[in-house]
């Protein structure tokens, strides 16, 4: 995964390997559907469920005033494309989340990384307008 | 290979009799310790009759072990004569128990076994004997409470009056998705400013 990410840095900037995680991020949110969910509880048992199944961690979904907090933690985005990468690799969570919200029906709402990952493969990000 | 019998001679010799059979050791370093460190002795001001007693039974000893940290408070020993252990509620209600569990025995001891260590001479021994010559575990709490600031930490606790629950603004907000969806597309209103949306950290632009 390493000669991976130094071989797409090396050959794409980084707002274009955002781009290109975020429809990796896409893919996989489609490959894995979210069952239908009525209430926000429910989707994020059932985004964690996804999460645990494949040993990435797990989410949890804060309501603010203005906009949805989405704490990814133990993401393993820091360990495989390292810490010079993190400026788009966290651009897959993105696609995900983005994915799995347009599902349920977010509609305009739209998924923006609030803060890059972590050491602890940890994201911050938020659905609001 | 053969076994060593002196304890068992030295059992006989003082009569082979279990009942009057106390043992002194742990008595004796708590009143070691309670003299040498004033902090000691105010923590047992408030926990008197917590101590566990010593006792011979092994599977006494692993009860009243596992008994210790339950729910991350000491537990008293069971009564000895009393075969049922009094309930979890008893003793975290009693605040003070009526009768101190902390008696000084009266043994005689050798000199040479309290005298004063050699390699730390500015801290003194005193000797069980003059345990009667010093304030009582009163008077000397009330010194300690007076000078230590750590000293109000052996009081038992007032228990506080229950709080009332508080509501969560995440109780508040409505829960099924349609809801907060359209919450969320909704322009901010004066009432929701109080949490400002935070900058979203994009050093690329135009990635959605």
């Amino acid at each position: 995964m390493q000669a991976l990410a130094s071989e797409f840095a090396s050959a794409l900037p980084p707002e274009d390997l955002r781009a290109l995680m975020a429809r990796v991020g896409t893919r996989f949110a489609v490959a894995h559907a979210l069952p239908p969910c009525a209430t926000l509880d429910a989707l994020q048992c059932g985004m964690s469920a996804v999460w645990e199944q494949t040993d990435w961690g797990g989410v949890n979904l804060t309501q603010a005033a203005d906009h949805l907090d989405i704490h990814h933690t133990l993401s393993p985005l820091y360990a495989a494309f390292g810490s010079e990468n993190v400026q788009w690799s966290g651009g897959f969570l993105e696609g995900v989340y983005q994915q799995w919200f347009n599902q349920a029906g977010s509609g305009q709402l739209r998924v923006a990384l609030t803060a890059p990952v972590d050491a602890w493969g940890c994201a911050h990000l938020q659905l609001a307008r | 290979m053969q076994q060593s019998v002196d304890i068992v001679n030295l059992f006989e010799q003082f009569g082979g009799q279990t009942v009057p059979y106390r043992e002194l050791g742990r008595d004796q370093k708590h009143q070691v310790s309670a003299a040498r460190w004033p902090l000691v002795s105010a923590v047992q001001e408030g926990s008197q009759g917590e101590i566990p007693a010593a006792s011979s039974d092994i599977d006494s000893k692993n009860d009243q072990r596992n008994d210790l940290y339950r729910d991350g408070h000491p537990v008293p020993p069971s009564a000895p004569s009393g075969p049922v252990r009094p309930a979890q509620s008893a003793w975290l209600q009693r605040a003070a128990p009526a009768v101190p569990a902390f008696v000084p025995v009266p043994v005689p001891v050798p000199a040479r076994a309290v005298a004063e260590p050699v390699v730390a001479p500015a801290v003194a021994t005193p000797s069980f004997a003059a345990e009667a010559l010093l304030p009582s575990r009163s008077e000397r709490s009330a010194t300690l409470a007076g000078r230590s600031p750590l000293a109000g930490l052996a009081t038992p606790r007032p228990q506080a009056a229950p709080a009332a629950p508080i509501a969560s603004p995440q109780a508040t907000l409505p829960q099924d998705l349609t809801s907060v969806f359209a919450r969320l597309c909704e322009p901010v209103s004066l009432a929701h400013t109080t949490q400002q949306l935070a900058p979203a950290w994009s050093p690329v632009k135009g990635v959605t």
